[in-house]
């Protein structure tokens, strides 16, 4: 995996909810700072994690750099240059709209259309699109060796993988602008909706929906055909090809959990279903697997404890990690015998300690070579 | 009030705290009180599904086992139910829900699904639905991980704001209705006794007062490891500890030891953790602890001191009111 993450321009981290996604793709780009890689990680998650992972007290939507002092902090020089980033969808949004739009006027318009504004930041997939979209910027620019996308939280790995095509969708749906369009065209900005009579379902839609909804849909829709919409197309094909390029890496994380064990599987077999690079599994907080217990050692436990209770004590604690040790094995096991042979699976341990700040990372860093 | 004696429960939570693992073991829990429960998931999850491996629920309510049943909400079919109660005319609303502008409009439209979940929870709790499923005395929500399933909550109302009017509008306000009522519907929160699921329900609960008007009723700390081990067991076990390597026969019992030093000190962390959530405690709110489940494989009986100690709480509840 890591000689793979080494040729990757793009390693993009992809796994359900409370994994440990946003630590991992830390850990990874300072993986690749100290490989002398100069890198960004770019993460979408309004909770401030990435920044309480690198240590940062804030993290801004800037490229911002870790600063020397957190590796000597360590006493290590990094041969290259770590960045981390927050992404504001919204924000990106905006720029996406006023690059594509035909004339300022009409990026004005879009922007101030009430739609939009609920459609920026409210839409599903808005933010996994506008990741990606950031992710093509900072690649195109070239000006980092390295990008680590940390992708946004859900309970599902794919939403991410799913989302892009889904925002086409909804700009590309033909036959949305071949039944709509005749109503929407007609009328100025603002008063489209008396149009909408003109058709028994689209009556019945807006009862529903309240026609001031439709009206400001139809705004969008009219002013973001005349311009955008073919640069967003455009774009989004742009950005599926980097995504699917062999520049590209997709890791799946995971914890030794039924439930995101299973995701990170059907994200696998997604990504192998549509040809895209996967790098393979991290798997985080794994408990190891326990020598069972035998006669002579709980003899010998016995022997060396002043009372039997504190030795049944330290048995007890000891079975309940072994019980734990084995179903994370077993779990493991599962997943190897589900995937190609080919294919690395990374076990992070579980340590004693959180990892939040930048000297963990480090520690973690370590079991990914 | 116990937490059981609500009639709706939401479960919230960021990723992988054990929203699920906590909604299971409050329909459980309810389930031995005799109540009627009905377990509900949100979307495409199967989360309730794996513990009780009853496979994917279906959509409309199911029985589990004697009074426990399970539903999974497919936003999507309840729209298409809602337009045809208010189309009234059955060949324009069958017109609606089969054409590609209804995708479209599900598609397009930010909070749409979620208004059409709670509007479906609503109708359970008001027995309002057509399903022939029975009265329910209470209804547990796994929400969903995207942004601490408050996007269940908070996008109806983005909606209401880009509406303006119409029904959806209506039926939305008296929804928040129930939600906002205290006595009805409670908010429960689950974390983990680490720094950042902690940093963040702190957060969580800030945004649950102000921007939903749902103040969190209960917390739950998930997976607190057991504290067997006390002060003067600590020091024992140090001290045995330190010996083992000047005493051979010892050497070869120094992982067990290990084990039991990494519990202490990972379960001292924890109380860290543990008293900054009661250092927060709202006024109202009930903090409830968890202990680990030593399974990776969440099962039913796994589960199962789980809702013993939420049956104990309960009752503990009761006879103080």
């Amino acid at each position: 995996m890591i000689d793979k993450i080494n040729t990757a321009k793009i390693v993009a981290c992809c796994g359900s909810g409370g994994v440990g996604k946003t630590t991992i793709s830390a850990t990874l780009g300072l993986k690749g700072a100290l490989s002398g890689k100069k890198t960004i990680v770019l993460t979408i998650d309004p909770a401030k994690r990435l920044a309480d992972a690198l240590g940062l007290k804030s993290i801004n939507f800037q490229e911002q750099k870790i600063p020397d002092e957190c590796f000597q902090r360590l006493g290590v020089q990094p041969k290259g240059e770590l960045y981390a980033m927050m992404l504001d969808t919204r924000h990106v949004f905006d720029r996406v709209v006023t690059t594509y739009s035909s004339s300022p006027e009409m990026a004005k318009n879009i922007l101030k259309n009430r739609y939009y504004q609920f459609l920026s930041t409210s839409l599903a997939g808005t933010h996994e699109y506008m990741a990606m979209e950031k992710l093509y910027e900072l690649y195109e620019k070239n000006t980092y060796d390295l990008i680590v996308l940390d992708t946004p939280p859900s309970r599902r790995a794919l939403d991410f993988l799913d989302a892009p095509e889904r925002l086409n969708d909804l700009f590309g749906r033909h036959f949305f602008w071949n039944l709509l369009k005749p109503y929407f065209k007609a009328g100025k900005l603002g008063y489209r909706m008396i149009y909408f009579v003109a058709s028994p379902m689209l009556r019945s839609i807006s009862k529903i929906f309240g026609i001031r909804a439709l009206n400001d849909l139809a705004d969008f829709f009219y002013l973001a055909d005349d311009s955008f919409i073919d640069g967003f197309r455009n774009r989004s094909q742009a950005i599926k090809s980097v995504l699917s390029g062999s520049q590209t890496i997709f890791i799946a994380i995971t914890s030794p959990m039924r439930a995101p064990m299973l995701e990170a599987v059907y994200f696998y077999d997604k990504l192998k279903e549509n040809n895209m690079p996967f790098g393979g599994f991290i798997i985080n907080r794994v408990y190891s697997e326990l020598s069972k217990l035998n006669d002579t050692d709980r003899d010998a436990i016995h022997a060396c404890m002043p009372g039997e209770e504190m030795a049944q004590k330290i048995i007890q604690n000891y079975h309940r990690f072994e019980r734990l040790g084995t179903s994370c094995k077993q779990l493991i096991n599962n997943l190897m015998t589900v995937t190609d042979p080919s294919i690395e699976i990374h076990q992070i341990p579980f340590f004693d300690t959180d990892v939040h700040d930048f000297e963990h990372l480090f520690r973690l860093q370590s079991y990914l070579n | 009030m116990s937490i059981l004696e609500h009639r709706l429960l939401f479960i919230v939570g960021k990723g992988g705290v054990g929203k699920t693992t906590v909604s299971a073991a409050l329909g459980m829990a309810a389930g031995r009180l005799n109540k009627t429960v009905l377990l509900v998931e949100v979307g495409d999850a199967d989360a309730l599904g794996q513990i009780f491996e009853t496979g994917t629920f279906p959509e409309t309510p199911f029985k589990i086992k004697s009074n426990l049943w399970g539903v999974r909400i497919n936003p999507k079919a309840v729209l298409q139910e809602y337009v045809k109660l208010h189309v009234n005319i059955p060949f324009i609303a069958s017109r609606i829900v089969k054409s590609k502008i209804f995708d479209y409009i599900i598609a397009a439209t930010p909070g749409l699904k979620e208004v059409m979940t709670l509007g479906q929870i609503w109708r359970w709790e008001q027995d309002k639905t057509f399903d022939k499923s029975p009265h329910f005395d209470l209804i547990v929500v796994d929400a969903p991980a995207t942004g601490h399933g408050v996007s269940l909550l908070i996008l109806p109302q983005t909606l209401i704001n880009m509406l303006v009017v119409g029904p959806i509008v209506e039926q939305t306000k008296i929804v928040h209705q129930l939600l906002i009522d205290p006595v009805k519907t409670a908010l429960m929160l689950v974390t983990l006794p680490e720094e950042l699921p902690v940093n963040e329900s702190l957060e969580f609960k800030k945004i649950a007062r102000e921007k939903i008007q749902m103040p969190v009723q209960a917390s739950f700390i998930n997976a607190v490891y057991p504290n067997d081990f006390s002060e003067s067991d600590k020091h024992t076990v140090q001290n045995i500890f330190d010996e083992m390597d000047t005493q051979k026969h010892l050497k070869r019992l120094k992982p067990f030891f290990e084990l039991a030093q990494s519990t202490i000190s990972r379960r001292q962390l924890q109380q860290t953790y543990i008293d900054r959530i009661y250092d927060h405690q709202e006024k109202k709110e009930k903090i409830i602890e968890f202990p680990f489940v030593f399974s990776h494989r969440l099962c039913v009986r796994d589960i199962e001191p789980l809702v013993n100690i939420l049956l104990n709480y309960h009752e503990k509840q009761v006879n103080i009111s």
